[in-house]
């Protein structure tokens, strides 16, 4: 300890004494102003943005030994009695989703000088956000001069841009995330991961570690039950292989689980998981997913515990085929056949709030578990299996979560958190460092995926075949489901007589790929939209023309993927691919043929792409509503549905306030406890909108009938007579407030619905995008992007709009910068957001979204799903764009310079 | 990020007070990097703030930086008009990163740090900049700063020795410059940066080359070169061996997109 340090923060005075090497970061949150959110740890991202002196500093890289004599202002100090005019500028444009950028945005937003749209774009370099595609943070802090106020009271919601309800804490820094609250007496995780790709584990040592003071326990494989499990979020019976251990004698990859320290701070934990000695026998090891399926002397999994694994010996974590076998008749018919592989690299998702979870035990022996999950429920199944505890002594619930995108349908903190719990009967805290997510989370599955097409002249699709092998890595969470929905959706996009598909999800010693935003059908729809352009090329057709001959119409059968009886299965609902296609080559002028424009090395091209996505799994994914009108007349409404950070709660409050007559003020919202409101699979799959909204429009049907049914019987009339007001029931000559309602009747005004799709309505996008290529450099500069998404009903239009753009720009990065690179072991090599490229502000271009409605006859409202579709044909538009500008057709991403300029020089 | 390992974090009110510098120990001035990454290998940390070493000079004879100027202060500076070289630094400032970094972030930092990356390098020998070294208990010594960094992060500085001014002379101030920057996305970690400066009476050029190269490189020139000129240099002084090779870009790349840049600098001028 070095001698106390003087300071003031947000006007109070501290007198503190810190460890050396402290941040400012860590100190402000330990002072409890936890509206400085700990993201990159290295100055990359802004987050953690707070001034000093007045002068904007990443709190993250200030070493606090500095901090004497100074004044720190956090985003809690911003607004003294009302809003600063920077917060109500994002507050009136939304500038925020997920939340958890905000207050560092806003705190550089505020001291930004720019005198243009470029410079702002350029001056916001250090802040990243992975939600919004910063459109509606560059319209926020664009309109922090000129105040305006909106109503947030809107009757009849439903349809209307109602502003997303945790608005006002996400800008004061309020909002309330996982580590932003923990009981007292936390001891906190570090894990000691494995430096080799493969290896068994011959001894461990853990005394030393034990020794150190400050050290609650130390686990290894030694103290646990060898149970096999997934760590994929996904309702029972799951479909993912069960290969992974809670600890085990045996390492998959660099970064896999080796021994976990629980210590009474991080730093003590840190320690003694450096005294930790281990003793591998190193395995051989394989990173190529071909390598390993063909007889490399490597297995993964050889344990003769793991279950439900295709074919352990070759690696093969699940097998996917679709489709009919008679695809040689197909091609036979065919007068061109176009060949391709296309290769997608492992990404990551960046969501900005790490994993973290905090769990403890109540008094009455109730393990309860804080944890930034997409799937509560589900994680509370796999909690209490591997426990050995029942159900209802497991309560697992979330708070404010900072972005997902798939990587938190994922069991990774709460099992060891839980185990460390159960054994000190402490509680317990476990927090991912950004290396951590980079290294030892998930990523979306790299794949090389072939395929065949089979055409006549008339551009008529006879045959399509592909075949896609996935790089699952060490684990097969989501090996099966992923590779299905590669095939599945590109494929049945089109009405092809002759298709068929083999999946391979393969084992092989690197970070384990996951679920992530698009799940698959990412991949192939880059590889299915980039060959639909070199067949239209060289069939001399318009690339939009072959697309309109052969996509799917709206009474076709999407056969593909539904040859099992029982097989969950996707329909046509609503269809507006007609008015996306229009509205999209509209915007860009669209006229067929058109040369691309040549200014020295700088060549312009437009290209388009289409796709389509779920709404929420068919049958299997069920979302529970519990709808009470309360004694003071308003209305609670308990599902446990997870938002995100998307604004799904706003959403779902918007349809029980449109059925119910009130504004979404009105309708309060308990979501995602297992404790505290009804069983939801979870926020995955597009299914949120689609299929929790589903329920909580038929509970507020419901509650509605049993309104004006009981309220009828009081006026004595017919319930049609009685109109229903935000606090009255009326009728033709007399009225009944809600409150003498709920006092009069004997039993309570609740519904309880539980809801399965049995359908899941296919949602359609179409994209273009126009790029400049400079082709001495390679550099691709998308200029602009236009989207039209076939969503139904817009139940939010700017939410709708935001997941639009900001799938867009994540699709921007995995088109161009994105990608987890490694070395010979599998070693991750830019674990870091300096040099894993995310798109900033600067890279993005000109977007224009369309929301084509045509109310879909399944989802509430019409409603499809929106959240993951945005993501899918950015990259290929942009493949299809820069091919068109060059003649050069690139098929890996991401485009880097470097690949381009070597596609323009082979 | 939180350097757990630290043990010592000493705040010397001069120089001559620092004694018995050891394994382990760290000069610190803004801290942006040395906070930025785990440093496994640190104990003591040894902060210059202090020294208050961040003066900015514009006499006759150029241009004097504090080793721990600010970068912000030197970027908000009011330089004389006819200074065209100062956008050389002005630039670095701005490539660097956010502004937010550049508010703590120092000159000398920068410069010591001595990544090929590094915005301020190829500046400072387009400028043909020295450097003055200080040590607590030695005279000064100066160092040309194209002799400076001699590998990836490998200075001449020793053991205990610290930069304390950069010196630019009066006459690169009045060159015109062009400063081109590639990375693999808009922002990050350049793989080539080209420091193009020009003498608007002469005509010399002398171009400043970072990031594509361990170390920075000097290609001169006694006149406006042609496109080809700059290739038959670049391949006689610069070998493609010489060009970094790694997980961001082949050294083939970085050798052709540095003749780009090159080439595209004399459209400045």
């Amino acid at each position: 300890m070095q001698e106390p340090l003087t300071f003031q923060v947000n006007g109070k005075t501290y007198t503190e004494s810190c460890s050396p090497g402290t941040s400012l970061l860590t100190l402000l949150r330990d002072l409890g102003w936890v509206g400085v959110h700990r993201v990159c740890e290295s100055g990359d991202c802004g987050s953690c943005t707070v001034w000093v002196d007045d002068k904007p500093v990443h709190s993250c890289i200030y070493p606090v030994m500095k901090l004497e004599g100074h004044d720190v202002t956090t985003i809690e100090g911003l607004a003294v009695d009302e809003l600063a005019p920077i917060q109500q500028a994002f507050l009136e444009k939304q500038g925020f989703q997920c939340g958890f950028c905000t207050p560092g945005m806003i705190m550089s937003a505020a001291k930004l000088q720019f005198n243009s749209l470029a410079e702002l774009r350029k001056a916001l370099d250090g802040n990243l956000c992975r939600c919004t595609g910063y459109e509606a943070i560059l319209e926020s802090i664009l309109a922090a001069k000129e105040q305006r106020s909106e109503s947030c009271l809107m009757q009849n919601p439903v349809g209307k841009s109602v502003p997303k309800q945790d608005g006002s804490a996400i800008v004061r820094g309020t909002a309330n995330y996982t580590a932003d609250w923990s009981p007292p007496g936390l001891l906190h995780i570090k894990v000691v991961r494995s430096p080799h790709p493969h290896a068994r584990i011959r001894k461990i040592d853990t005394e030393k570690a034990k020794a150190l003071p400050g050290v609650h326990a130390v686990f290894t494989y030694e103290d646990v039950q060898r149970k096999p499990y997934t760590t994929a979020g996904h309702a029972d019976p799951v479909p993912d292989p069960l290969d992974h251990y809670l600890l085990d004698n045996k390492v998959r990859f660099i970064g896999d689980r080796v021994a976990a320290v629980v210590a009474e701070s991080v730093a003590i934990a840190i320690q003694a998981s450096q005294l930790i000695e281990v003793d591998y026998e190193i395995l051989p090891h394989v990173i190529d997913p071909v390598k390993a399926i063909n007889d490399c002397g490597v297995v993964i999994h050889d344990e003769p515990e793991s279950s439900q694994i295709y074919d352990p010996q070759r690696n093969i974590a699940a097998k996917v085929t679709l489709g009919t076998h008679d695809i040689e008749q197909g091609f036979a018919e065919a007068d061109l056949i176009v060949e391709n592989t296309y290769y997608l690299p492992a990404v990551q998702h960046v969501h900005l709030e790490p994993h973290i979870s905090t769990s403890w035990l109540e008094a009455d022996g109730t393990l309860v578990v804080r944890s930034s999950t997409q799937v509560p429920f589900h994680t509370q199944r796999v909690l209490s299996q591997l426990f050995d505890l029942p159900k209802d002594k497991v309560r697992v619930f979330k708070t404010q979560i900072g972005g997902g995108f798939g990587n938190k349908q994922e069991i990774l903190t709460e099992d060891l958190c839980v185990l460390a719990t159960l054994h000190t009967k402490k509680p317990v805290q476990w927090e991912f460092t950004r290396e951590e997510e980079f290294t030892a989370t998930n990523s979306r599955h790299a794949m090389q995926v072939r395929v065949r097409t089979g055409v006549k002249a008339d551009g008529t699709l006879v045959a399509q075949e592909m075949e896609a092998i996935a790089n699952t890595g060490a684990y097969g969470n989501h090996a099966p489901t992923v590779v299905f929905l590669t095939g599945c959706y590109p494929l049945g996009l089109y009405r092809c007589p002759h298709q068929r598909f083999l999946g391979l999800s393969v084992y092989t010693n690197t970070m384990p790929a996951g679920a992530f935003r698009g799940y698959g059908a990412t991949q192939g729809t880059f590889a299915v939209e980039s060959q639909m352009d070199e067949i239209a090329e060289k069939l001399g057709i318009d690339p939009i023309e072959l697309r309109q001959k052969n996509i799917i119409q709206p009474h076709d059968i999407i056969r593909l993927g539904r040859e099992g009886a029982h097989d969950h299965f996707h329909l046509i609902g609503s269809y507006g691919v007609p008015e996306c296609f229009a509205k999209v080559t509209q915007a860009f002028n669209y006229v067929p043929g058109t040369k691309p424009t040549v200014n020295k090395h700088l060549r312009r091209g437009v290209g388009f792409a289409v796709s389509m996505q779920g709404s929420g799994l068919a049958k299997i994914h069920s979302a529970g509503v519990k709808l009470s009108l309360k004694s003071d007349g308003k209305y609670e409404l308990r599902t446990g549905a997870i938002d995100v950070g998307t604004g799904a709660d706003t959403s779902l409050r918007q349809i029980a306030a449109h059925v119910l007559g009130v504004t979404v003020a009105d309708i309060e919202l308990i979501a995602g406890d297992t404790h505290n409101t009804p069983f939801d699979a979870g926020s995955y799959a597009s299914a949120t909108t689609y299929i929790s909204g589903k329920a909580v429009n038929k509970a507020a049907v419901a509650m509605r009938s049993q309104i004006l049914e009981f309220a009828a019987k009081v006026l004595a009339t017919q319930p049609e007579n009685i109109t229903l007001t935000p606090d009255k029931a009326i009728a033709a000559q007399q009225e009944i407030t809600l409150q003498e309602l709920v006092s009069r009747n004997q039993q309570s005004f609740v519904v309880e619905v539980e809801h399965a799709a049995n359908e899941s309505s296919l949602t359609f996008a179409v994209q273009g995008a126009e790029v400049e290529v400079d082709t001495e450099t390679g550099r691709i500069n998308v200029l602009r992007c236009v989207q039209a998404i076939d969503v139904g009903t817009a139940i939010n239009p700017r939410i709708c709009h935001g997941q639009a753009t900001g799938g867009i720009v994540m699709g921007l990065g995995y088109a161009l910068s994105e990608e987890l690179l490694i070395n010979d072991s599998g070693r991750i090599l830019n674990p870091a957001l300096r040099t894993y490229r995310l798109p900033t502000a600067k890279d993005t271009p000109q977007m224009e979204i369309i929301l084509v409605e045509q109310p879909d006859p399944y989802g509430p409202f019409g409603a499809k799903g929106i959240g993951e579709i945005g993501t899918n044909c950015t990259a290929a538009a942009i493949a299809n764009a820069v091919a068109h500008a060059t003649g050069v057709r690139l098929t890996q991403i991401p485009m880097t310079p470097e690949r381009v300029w070597q596609a323009l020089n082979a | 990020m939180d350097l757990n390992n630290i043990q010592t974090y000493l705040r010397p009110q001069s120089l001559e007070t620092v004694e018995n510098w050891s394994l382990g120990w760290s000069w610190l001035a803004g801290g942006t990097w040395v906070f930025s990454q785990s440093q496994p290998d640190l104990k003591v940390l040894v902060d210059l703030e202090k020294f208050d070493w961040s003066e900015i000079e514009v006499t006759t004879e150029g241009l004097v930086i504090g080793a721990t100027c600010i970068m912000t202060k030197l970027r908000q500076w009011n330089f004389p008009e006819h200074w065209t070289g100062v956008k050389a630094l002005f630039r670095a400032v701005d490539e660097l990163a956010s502004f937010k970094v550049t508010n703590m972030a120092t000159v000398g930092g920068n410069i010591c740090l001595a990544i090929p990356a590094s915005t301020f390098a190829p500046a400072m020998v387009a400028l043909d900049a020295s450097y003055e070294i200080w040590h607590p208990q030695a005279a000064p010594r100066f160092v040309a700063a194209r002799d400076f960094q001699i590998g990836v992060q490998q200075t001449v500085l020793q053991p205990g020795e610290v930069l304390r001014r950069i010196s630019i002379p009066q006459e690169s101030l009045t060159w015109r410059i062009s400063y081109q920057r590639v990375c693999i996305a808009t922002a990050g970690i350049a793989i080539s940066i080209i420091v193009a400066a020009c003498n608007p009476q002469t005509s010399q050029v002398r171009f400043g080359l970072g990031a594509c190269v361990p170390t920075p490189r000097v290609v001169e020139f006694s006149h406006i070169p042609t496109l080809d000129e700059i290739e038959e240099a670049l391949n006689a002084q610069v070998p493609l061996n010489d060009f970094i090779e790694d997980y961001a870009a082949s050294a083939a790349y970085r050798q052709h997109i540095t003749k780009v840049l090159m080439q595209r600098s004399l459209l400045e001028f």
